[in-house]
């Protein structure tokens, strides 16, 4: 018979037990997921900044990072960097809140067409995307031009769901900014990075538990009924708040929204099949890094922060050793349609003799 | 008694493009004006063809610099369609269908800015090799007319990349127009002179007119060449008058 309720209760329930306290590089806060992620399964990520790294560590890894919305092959690599191709899916830059999750999908299904579809990005005419403002740093030439680039960017995001084995979502951010008129959610203020800051009609919206987790839920149902075999892995991101409008200290704005993300997050791993939590945030926030993990500016996450976390997710979520890595793309650093067409024009250049006939 | 005006003399550097000019140059105009490309004249550029030698120019001191760079960038992204082809959006024109892949042209720009960046280099290098100067930027002519384009050599010499035809002329316009945006900012930061293609020598789809197409494919003739080198004549006459 047991002395207390806790005896015999495994070592990682005990705070005193952890090797972490005495080495913090042994700190392991994860739980066996009940799936495996292979190199072969096509893996999508989305999410804040925070995602950003786990992406990027995927595809160095060799897995799957499934990138339905490429740079054109004629445009080198640094260039497709520099305006967000291949840093999620599909070029959807940060997606802070679940509601952002949610209407993204919405729009991608044709089941929302917010009222506001572009907003000026200065005064020669310029647009930007209101949905991901900082896609693209020279933005739009015109209304025609954006249209065309979200119908092919919607595109890219229904392939990426149907096609996907496992989505990855991190959780960032609780702050938004909403039109009042139809809901929509911008993941910036208009008048930051473009736009016009009407106090009428954009309202400052900060989503609580019971809100953050029913869009969560909606967006994974809704993403279940497309492609009913996903995986799904929730983090939460462990960078604070930039700016809260909360009237109170932004680091209290941070611990509240963080709190909330978690809850939701936890909710649905308890809720849905085969949707997996990743402590990534506890990992990095532990006291047992003694906030080593974040660099001087005590906001963004150091490489060996990112790199804890990834050895762990490999430890207990990829099946590495297993298959073949992923096959990559038709990398565009060097496309060969310029390569040859450079060295033709050379010849021709070369050979052109022209004369006054 | 009234002095007599010393002629202008000038400095006339590029690469192939510049040849149309030297063809259509007659021998009086070159007695003031020295045109010097890689190809026509090597003994009077560096050993990798990048710029002049001011040592070898008959006049290493000319009143006029005048500079066409960089004239096949857009060829390079526009002549004939990729294997994967693509679309482009502008003010007068919406190609992208569900067969091509739509560019930005906010990253079409940064994507010609980058192929143009050794070519505005050597830019700044001659304008600096020639700190006197007044300066005149040439535009290259358009893109060639599809009947010159599809009646030229080009399959010849492009036969490996040609397999999906020539580009559409739409498309062919608007990236040159972009390479025409770009040039203009470079030319901005050192002279108010920039000489477009003349509107005469353009077909209804403003590209390079068949009569005055060289026949292969990319550039202009020597009866482009004059319309180009009176264009010159009148900067400079009009700034000496």
């Amino acid at each position: 018979m047991k002395k207390n309720p806790y005896s015999g209760l495994p070592d990682k329930q005990f705070w005193k037990k952890d090797p972490g306290i005495t080495k913090a590089i042994q700190f392991d806060p994860v739980s066996p997921a009940s799936f495996k992620i292979t190199k072969e399964q096509k893996i999508v990520t989305a999410g804040s900044c925070f995602a950003q790294h786990v992406a990027r560590v995927l595809t160095k890894k060799g897995f799957n990072h499934h990138i339905t919305e490429n740079a054109h092959p004629l445009i080198h690599s640094r260039i497709a960097d520099k305006n967000n191709y291949g840093m999620f899916s599909a070029r959807y830059g940060n997606i802070y809140t679940t509601r952002q999750l949610k209407q993204l999908l919405q729009r991608a299904y044709g089941e929302f067409e917010p009222l506001q579809s572009e907003w000026p990005l200065g005064d020669d005419g310029t647009l930007i995307d209101p949905f991901r403002p900082q896609i693209q740093p020279g933005g739009f030439r015109s209304a025609a031009e954006l249209r065309t680039d979200r119908a092919q960017h919607f595109t890219a995001i229904r392939q990426a769901i149907e096609e996907m084995d496992v989505f990855i979502f991190t959780l960032g951010l609780t702050e938004c900014w909403e039109d009042s008129r139809d809901g929509a959610i911008f993941p910036l203020a208009p008048g930051i990075v473009g736009g016009i800051y009407d106090p009428e009609i954009i309202k400052f919206k900060n989503f609580d538990e019971v809100e953050t987790y029913a869009d969560l839920k909606f967006a994974l149902d809704f993403i279940r009924a497309k492609n009913p075999d996903v995986k799904i892995i929730l983090t939460v991101s462990p960078v604070p708040l930039n700016a809260t409008m909360e009237n109170r200290h932004v680091f209290v704005s941070t611990t509240w929204s963080k709190a909330v993300l978690r809850i939701a997050a936890e909710k649905a791993h308890k809720t849905l099949e085969d949707c997996y939590y990743f402590p990534s945030y506890e990992v990095i926030t532990s006291p047992h890094m003694r906030g080593r993990y974040y660099d001087d500016s005590r906001r963004d996450v150091t490489q060996p922060g990112v790199q804890h976390v990834m050895r762990l997710f490999m430890r207990h979520i990829c099946a590495t050793g297993h298959g073949p890595a992923a096959q990559p793309i038709e990398t565009p650093a060097h496309d060969r349609h310029i390569k040859a067409m450079s060295k033709a024009l050379d010849t021709l250049c070369d050979e052109a003799a022209i004369t006054n006939d | 008694m009234q002095q007599e005006k010393r002629p202008l003399s000038s400095l006339i550097y590029g690469m192939s493009h510049v040849r149309a000019l030297a063809a259509a140059a007659t021998d009086k105009e070159l007695k003031n004006t020295e045109i010097v490309t890689k190809f026509t004249s090597p003994d009077k550029v560096d050993a990798k063809g990048r710029l002049v030698l001011p040592e070898k120019l008959t006049n290493d001191s000319p009143d006029y610099l005048t500079l066409l760079i960089g004239g096949n960038v857009h060829n390079v992204f526009s002549l004939f369609e990729h294997k994967k082809p693509y679309g482009i959006v502008t003010n007068t024109t919406i190609l992208p269908d569900d067969t091509r892949h739509f560019i930005p042209i906010a990253v079409m720009k940064m994507a010609l800015e980058q192929a143009m960046k050794g070519e505005f280099s050597i830019g700044r290098e001659m304008i600096a090799l020639f700190p006197k100067a007044k300066l005149i930027f040439l535009c290259p002519p358009p893109p060639i007319g599809t009947k010159t384009a599809s009646n030229s050599k080009l399959t010849e010499v492009f036969q490996n990349i040609a397999h999906k035809g020539i580009g559409l002329n739409e498309q062919r316009r608007a990236i040159y127009d972009l390479y025409l945006e770009l040039f203009c900012e470079f030319s901005r930061e050192f002279s108010k002179v920039t000489i477009q293609p003349p509107e005469i020598a353009l077909d209804q789809d403003r590209l390079l007119a068949d009569a005055y197409s060289y026949d292969d494919g990319t550039h202009a003739n020597a009866k482009y060449g004059r319309l180009i080198l009176d264009q010159i004549d009148q900067v400079m006459n009009g700034a000496n008058a």
